[in-house]
């Protein structure tokens, strides 16, 4: 890694970095915001609602019935299981495809005519990416230890792999790619996938395989927050997102970048 | 000793062949131009020796190192520009030239100083700067490096006359410090001026190679003055343009060797010889390249 390419990488992208602090909190906070209604008269009715929504609908937002009106299943509906997680992916698509960015724009022979390889350059910008990561899940973290007192600091580490897993995928995407645009359609248009997946998989119990198919699947935050980190998935995630970037690292190391 | 060797470098594309078995030389300390028309793979030949590319066939030396394998240590040793520069526009210009001037450990008094000379404005973001100022930024970080070897890919493109006298003079300087300069360019006056040798590159080869003034003072052209009128169809060898029904002009190549005889039943009264200018090579190896891609003989 060249300290150079990662500080300039991250001092780049520090604007929109902070747009993504902003989004985490605000996103952490309006989910938590409805907790105290929840938790008040009007409680019971809004649960009532809940119970009469179709189980894709609940699978969609990972709604949990039975956890739903405490502090931990809520918040895990209403923040965790889907805007987080969409902050996470929208950061990791564009944090790769700012190196797709690099040919879209023509600037990228600068950055290759410095006197170090690709795949240096390359795990550089992956490095400052991950640290982008990592900001945003501890400020996640942090906005959502605001509401309860659950061991939030889990998500820490269970973001950070869910994080991981989709920048492995996202540079790895982006390695092949020539335009930003391309990169966050790919990334985007595989968690829909993915996202699909999980939802007809809840349809009835002939479609329950399809969970295996789907990475969204397996991500489970309010487990996390009220049993304990799942080691499994994380490493697997982990693996996944390494396997990402060796795969980018691959084909950049490789790839013809005509001036 | 050769700064840069080429040898039958082919480059294919999926559907294109953009350097077919070119070859080339430039030696070291040397100002070597690349000329030639649009797509004739002058980038494409720049893009191999920098690494940028990996040739499908052939062999590439630069500094005695491969350029695609051995590109980090190669770096160090040249300094580059690209045709189409292209800046990150959120930046200053000083802040990316910091970072640049860190990666390539220049001195940064350097190029403070040499954006004083050249009237760069450094604290405004890229995106404000006009063409010119953009280019000049670029040239920047070329000419504070103390590299071996100087590729420049169309330098003087969107640069007043001034700034394009001053990088000439930098060039030349750079050169007598025994730097060795590859560049290409359209603009022939600037290669006719700055070059020691040129090469004149044409479907993805070199057709023409030599120095600037051998080259371009080649006999190629004749005007003839005869007593009789001279028959066009002993002259298919050649490109005939008649003036007056006894005085035309040949051009091409062997004239004194082979034209000449071919004249002598005319009666030849008066022969004038004319070298050819560097538009008139780059024309002429043109149309020999299409000539021969569609098969006619040349």
């Amino acid at each position: 890694m060249n300290l150079h390419v990662f500080g300039n990488a991250f001092r780049t992208g520090r604007v929109g970095l902070i747009w993504y602090f902003v989004a985490a909190i605000i996103g952490v906070a309006a989910g938590g915001a409805g907790l105290g209604t929840l938790q008040g008269a009007s409680g019971a009715a809004i649960t009532e609602v809940v119970k009469q929504l179709p189980a894709p609908l609940l699978t969609a937002f990972k709604i949990n019935l039975s956890s739903f009106t405490s502090p931990v299943g809520y918040i895990a509906a209403r923040s965790l299981s889907f805007f987080v997680p969409l902050i996470l992916i929208a950061f990791a698509a564009g944090n790769a495809g700012g190196v797709s960015q690099f040919i879209e724009r023509g600037t990228i022979h600068f950055e290759l005519s410095l006197p170090m390889s690709r795949w240096r350059w390359l795990l550089s910008r992956i490095g400052s990416g991950a640290l982008g990561l990592l900001c945003i899940v501890g400020v996640a973290t942090l906005a959502l230890y605001a509401f309860a007192s659950a061991e939030w600091w889990r998500y820490s580490v269970y973001g950070c792999a869910f994080g991981l897993l989709w920048l492995g995928i996202a540079y790895a995407v982006a390695a092949f790619s020539r335009e930003r645009s391309a990169v966050t359609t790919l990334v985007f248009g595989f968690f829909g996938v993915q996202y699909l997946l999980s939802i007809v998989a809840s349809i009835n119990a002939d479609t329950r395989w399809l969970e295996n198919l789907s990475l969204w699947s397996a991500y489970q935050p309010e487990a996390v927050l009220l049993t304990g980190i799942p080691w499994g998935t994380v490493l697997m995630w982990c693996a996944i997102g390494l396997l990402g970037f060796g795969v980018a690292l691959w084909q950049w190391q490789r790839r013809d970048l005509p001036a | 000793m050769n700064a840069i060797e080429l040898r039958d470098i082919v480059k294919q594309y999926k559907t294109t062949r953009a350097l077919n078995g070119l070859t080339l030389e430039v030696q070291a300390g040397e100002l070597f131009g690349l000329v030639g028309v649009n797509g004739a793979g002058k980038t494409t030949t720049l893009s191999t020796v920098m690494g940028f590319i990996r040739a499908s066939s052939g062999t590439a030396r630069v500094l005695g190192l491969d350029p695609w394998r051995d590109a980090p240590t190669l770096h160090a040793k040249i300094a580059w520009l690209p045709g189409d520069v292209r800046l990150p526009d959120a930046q200053t210009a000083l802040e990316w030239l910091s970072y640049q001037a860190s990666v390539l450990k220049l001195e940064l008094g350097k190029v403070r100083s040499l954006a004083a000379e050249w009237d760069v404005p450094l604290d405004r973001p890229m995106r404000t700067l006009s063409k010119g100022n953009r280019q000049k930024v670029a040239l920047l970080r070329l000419l504070a490096s103390d590299a071996e070897l100087l590729i420049l890919d169309e330098p003087t493109s969107g640069l007043d006359p001034v700034a394009q006298e001053r990088l000439m003079i930098a060039l030349r300087e750079r050169a007598k410090a025994g730097a060795t300069v590859l560049f290409s360019s359209h603009n022939l006056i600037e290669v006719q001026t700055l070059c020691d040798r040129i090469a004149v590159i044409d479907a993805g080869r070199v057709v023409r190679e030599g120095s600037v003034s051998a080259l371009i003072g080649q006999v190629q052209t004749m005007s003839v003055w005869s007593r009789l009128e001279i028959d066009p169809s002993v002259f298919q060898d050649w490109k005939l343009e008649r003036v007056t029904a006894t005085h035309c002009i040949l051009e091409g190549a062997k004239l004194l060797e082979d034209a000449v005889p071919k004249l002598l039943p005319f009666g030849i009264e008066r022969l004038e010889f004319g070298g050819m200018g560097l538009e008139r090579l780059l024309e002429g190896a043109h149309r020999a390249g299409l000539e021969h891609k569609n098969g006619v003989k040349t």
